[in-house]
């Protein structure tokens, strides 16, 4: 059966720095340092700050549970406009645009989760993302293409 | 603990450990909707490994409802000793998982254009 670790709150020196090797390895499990697949060094965020309060690292997984969901409806919609939908002028394109939508708001989310867990840790400022304004002002755009190309299939 | 301005005879006043654990079962049901439509969209196609993959990802998406009532009631004490509740393995998974299943619904939707 699953167990979450025992994790204790840093001492007060880790408070904005991170921990020592020996010190957070324990804390670090597998989890350690890790590389992204861009090559940058993506870290545990548990192994920096302290431990915060509860409601915030649950409002974080909450915010990255919604950003995955998000994706998985961009990808729902692109299958349903490519396979689903029976001539509709232009499906195919409006469903890779949709998809690709979906490939990036997923490969951000777990970058952006630990970013947030971090500053939270920190005591920080959340970093700031353009990737929300970016989604909406794609996924507006979208709409207003899948009416367009449907009035024009239908001249 | 509670902390901040809730009531410390309270356990999660806020109700945010049960609000959280929705979250997670409605990622699941999402998880599994894509998993039936690609399935779906793969049979129709005749590619029986994209349609398994399908069938895969639903599993994965039942599998995370079932783990996120197993981490409901891990982190009640956790949350009521005022430990740390993140889940940085299970994120990862997830987040993992998601951008292989958007990846193959990507590759298999452009291996199939009219296009080509």
């Amino acid at each position: 059966m699953y167990r979450l670790p025992n994790l204790r709150i840093c001492v007060q020196s880790c408070n904005v720095a991170e921990t020592s090797s020996g010190e957070s390895d324990d804390r670090r499990g597998n989890g350690d340092r890790r590389r992204s697949v861009a090559g940058r060094v993506v870290s545990d965020p548990r192994s920096v700050g302290t431990d915060p309060d509860y409601r915030f690292t649950l409002a974080n997984e909450r915010t990255f549970l919604a950003w995955i969901r998000t994706a998985l409806a961009l990808a729902a919609g692109g299958l349903g406009a490519i396979n689903l939908i029976e001539n509709f002028y232009g499906q195919e394109f409006l469903g890779m645009l949709l998809l690709g939508l979906s490939f990036i708001t997923a490969a951000t989310s777990y970058r952006r989760w630990a970013g947030n867990e971090r500053s939270i840790r920190l005591g920080a400022p959340l970093p700031a993302s353009r990737l929300p304004q970016f989604l909406t002002a794609g996924t507006a755009l979208l709409g207003v293409v899948a009416a367009a190309l449907f009035v024009i299939g239908e001249l | 603990m509670p902390r901040g301005g809730a009531d410390p005879k309270i356990l999660d006043a806020g109700l945010q450990h049960e609000r959280t654990t929705l979250a997670w079962e409605r990622t699941g049901i999402s998880a599994i909707v894509v998993g039936v439509l690609l399935a779906r969209s793969a049979v129709e196609a005749s590619q029986q490994l994209i349609a398994l993959t399908g069938l895969a990802a639903a599993v994965v998406g039942a599998l995370m409802m079932l783990w996120s009532s197993l981490l409901y009631s891990n982190r009640m004490e956790p949350i009521e000793s005022g430990f740390d509740v993140s889940h940085p393995g299970g994120t990862r998974a997830i987040g993992r998982f998601t951008v292989l299943l958007t990846a193959i619904c990507f590759f298999f939707s452009v291996q199939n254009l009219s296009w080509w």
